[in-house]
């Protein structure tokens, strides 16, 4: 097997006292996406946040060979793991050009010459985000939030994108859009942890996945395998099955 | 009133309304990227002063013991909290030699260089940097491990520092008061009016740091990664940034604007060891007036309450204190009535 950029061994985390996650075990060799299945409610945000060390948790997560299990979030960044979380926290009174660049500090600060210009390959993937580019975050609509979070994030020239619900509250073509954009980071050899409500649009780009139910993976395997295996679909992604069907 | 004590009141309001804009500025930086409404900003104005005084005596600055204590305060806490978190020795040595370098240099400098008595430029700025490294040093204290405590605690706190600051402050200096000489002694007349060189010197240094916080937001990346804390904080650890280095710096900035302030001022007011929380208030009352969230605003209402003051002190110098705080409630019903959603966020 080859040695995986993320290992992660009995996870556990939730809010106050709450467990909310039973102790996950979950891995993800370089350059694949891999997803995180779910209904609402099964922890998938939870985990991911956890991952990106913006809630405490327990158990070991090791990075690149490293343990960073107790390292917060910016230095976790500082790492290479870029988180995009549910809510986006984009910066809204501030212009889309200023988030990028905030986006790009860890570039910056690590002495990157031309850290700048992570901003033209930024929109060359989303262009949209290009002609938006002095207008202020918070008057984005919800595909360009989703497109400036994802990019600021990628400001950051990660080696791992933590991705919470792209295709939440998104139309079809949009979601169809920023699932072509991530696959073609990983095709440049980016690592995609991809949490999704929306099994199918997930899979798709997936090389393998897990299904997390109640805090706990009931199942996991290669993408395409989950993918055809329809009792899985129906008893644990059902609900999402409808909305799949659309992006067809 | 004729023109000419008309005009001369004027001066001198805009000139002290200069000062309170400088400390407006300061507690709507810290407040915006810390949640702190920080009563203490006074205590830097007198700090500033009292080291400028000291020094312009050739003696060594009290505040270098208070910088001292602080540093040993901070050290402690860093060492405390590192081995409860069980933090490995090399990054707490780390940390803390971080932490202390510049507080100790600047100690090391003043000390030596206080008997080869250098000129009074040289020693304002080493006033400045006596008391600059005090807001890192209190914010780590104090405030660092209250991020996420609601904006009362926060104030009920800074209460408590600006006790704390000026107890020292009693102890370090004592009871008496203490002037320094003026950076310009010459006075100009114009239109009849005299106009002193301090006043001019004042507004000048004012204006430059006006300037200088302007560009710093506006253009650097620094200034943008502070902007981008106090917008959002989660937001902002996201791309990396410290929400911690983030309220170091802006407690840095206070500082500096705080001590430059009593530097400005210490020429042309006698500074006690308390006299900072009255300066800083009418600075507070500034920035009210600005809804603790805009500079602009700030600059006008430190200049509002630096002519209230003076004008109200040619009807009734016993009551200008009160003139200038009674101010604060038209202001307050003002921005309940037209702005009283928006701050309810």
């Amino acid at each position: 097997m080859m040695p995986a950029l993320l290992q992660v061994d009995r996870l556990t985390s939730g809010y106050g006292k709450v467990p909310v996650l039973e102790e996950l075990s979950l891995r993800a060799a370089a350059g694949n996406i891999v997803s995180v299945l779910g209904p609402n409610g099964a922890g998938k945000s939870t985990l991911l946040n956890a991952l990106g060390g913006i809630l405490r948790s327990t158990g070991t997560v090791r990075f690149d060979g490293e343990d960073i299990s107790h390292i917060p979030v910016e230095e976790r960044l500082m790492r290479g793991i870029a988180l995009v979380p549910e809510k986006r926290e984009l910066f809204g009174a501030m212009t889309v050009e200023e988030n990028l660049l905030l986006g790009g500090y860890r570039p910056r600060q690590l002495g990157v010459r031309a850290w700048r210009a992570g901003l033209d390959s930024i929109f060359e993937l989303f262009p949209r985000l290009k002609e938006r580019r002095p207008q202020r975050a918070g008057t984005l609509s919800g595909g360009e939030r989703q497109m400036l979070a994802i990019g600021r994030a990628l400001m950051s020239r990660p080696k791992l994108l933590l991705l919470d619900e792209p295709s939440l509250g998104l139309a079809p073509l949009i979601v169809q859009d920023i699932m072509r954009a991530v696959s073609e980071l990983s095709e440049r050899g980016l690592t995609v942890l991809l949490v999704e409500q929306n099994a199918r649009a997930a899979l798709r780009i997936s090389t393998y996945g897990y299904v997390l139910e109640m805090g706990r993976f009931v199942a996991e395997g290669d993408a395409r395998q989950l993918m055809n295996d329809e009792r899985l679909i129906e008893s644990y992604l059902g609900s999402s099955n409808s909305q799949a069907m659309v992006v067809h | 009133m004729d023109f000419t004590v008309a005009s001369m009141l004027a001066l001198d309001g805009v000139t002290n309304g200069a000062l309170y804009a400088l400390l407006a500025m300061a507690i709507v930086l810290v407040f915006a990227v810390t949640r702190v409404l920080f009563i203490a900003q006074g205590e830097f104005v007198v700090f500033g002063a009292m080291s400028l005084a000291q020094l312009s005596s050739d003696k060594l600055p009290s505040t270098v013991w208070l910088l001292g204590v602080l540093l040993v305060a901070a050290i402690l806490q860093e060492l405390l909290v590192g081995i409860r978190e069980r933090k490995p020795n090399r990054r707490l040595a780390l940390s803390i030699s971080r932490l202390a370098v510049v507080p100790l240099i600047v100690i090391a400098i003043t000390w030596v260089s206080v008997p080869l008595r250098p000129p009074l430029e040289m020693k304002a700025l080493l006033s400045l940097a006596l008391v600059a490294p005090m807001g890192p040093l209190l914010y780590r204290l104090v405030y660092r491990s209250l991020a996420t405590a609601s904006v009362l605690t926060l104030l009920i706190v800074s209460v408590g520092v600006h006790f704390v600051l000026v107890g020292l402050g009693l102890v370090l200096f004592g009871p008496e008061g203490y002037r320094t000489p003026a950076f310009i002694d010459t006075s100009w007349d114009i239109a009849g009016v005299p106009v002193s060189g301090q006043a001019i010197l004042v507004i000048v240094a004012t204006s430059a740091l006006i300037g200088g916080l302007f560009w710093l937001f506006t253009f650097t990346f620094r200034g943008m990664a502070l902007r981008a804390v106090a917008i959002n904080e989660l937001g902002a650890r996201i791309v990396g940034l410290s929400a911690q280095r983030a309220g170091e710096t802006s407690f840095m900035l206070a500082a500096v604007i705080g001590a430059l302030s009593g530097i400005l001022i210490a020429s042309s007011t006698t500074i006690y060891y308390d006299t900072g929380f009255l300066i800083g208030l009418k600075g507070f009352v500034a920035a009210v007036f600005a809804g603790l969230a805009s500079f602009p605003g700030a600059l006008a209402g430190a200049i509002a309450v630096g002519l209230i003051e003076s004008f109200g002190s040619f009807w009734s110098s016993a009551l200008k204190d009160s003139i200038v705080f009674a101010a604060v409630i038209p202001i307050l019903l003002w921005r309940s009535v037209f702005f009283g959603v928006a701050e309810e966020h």
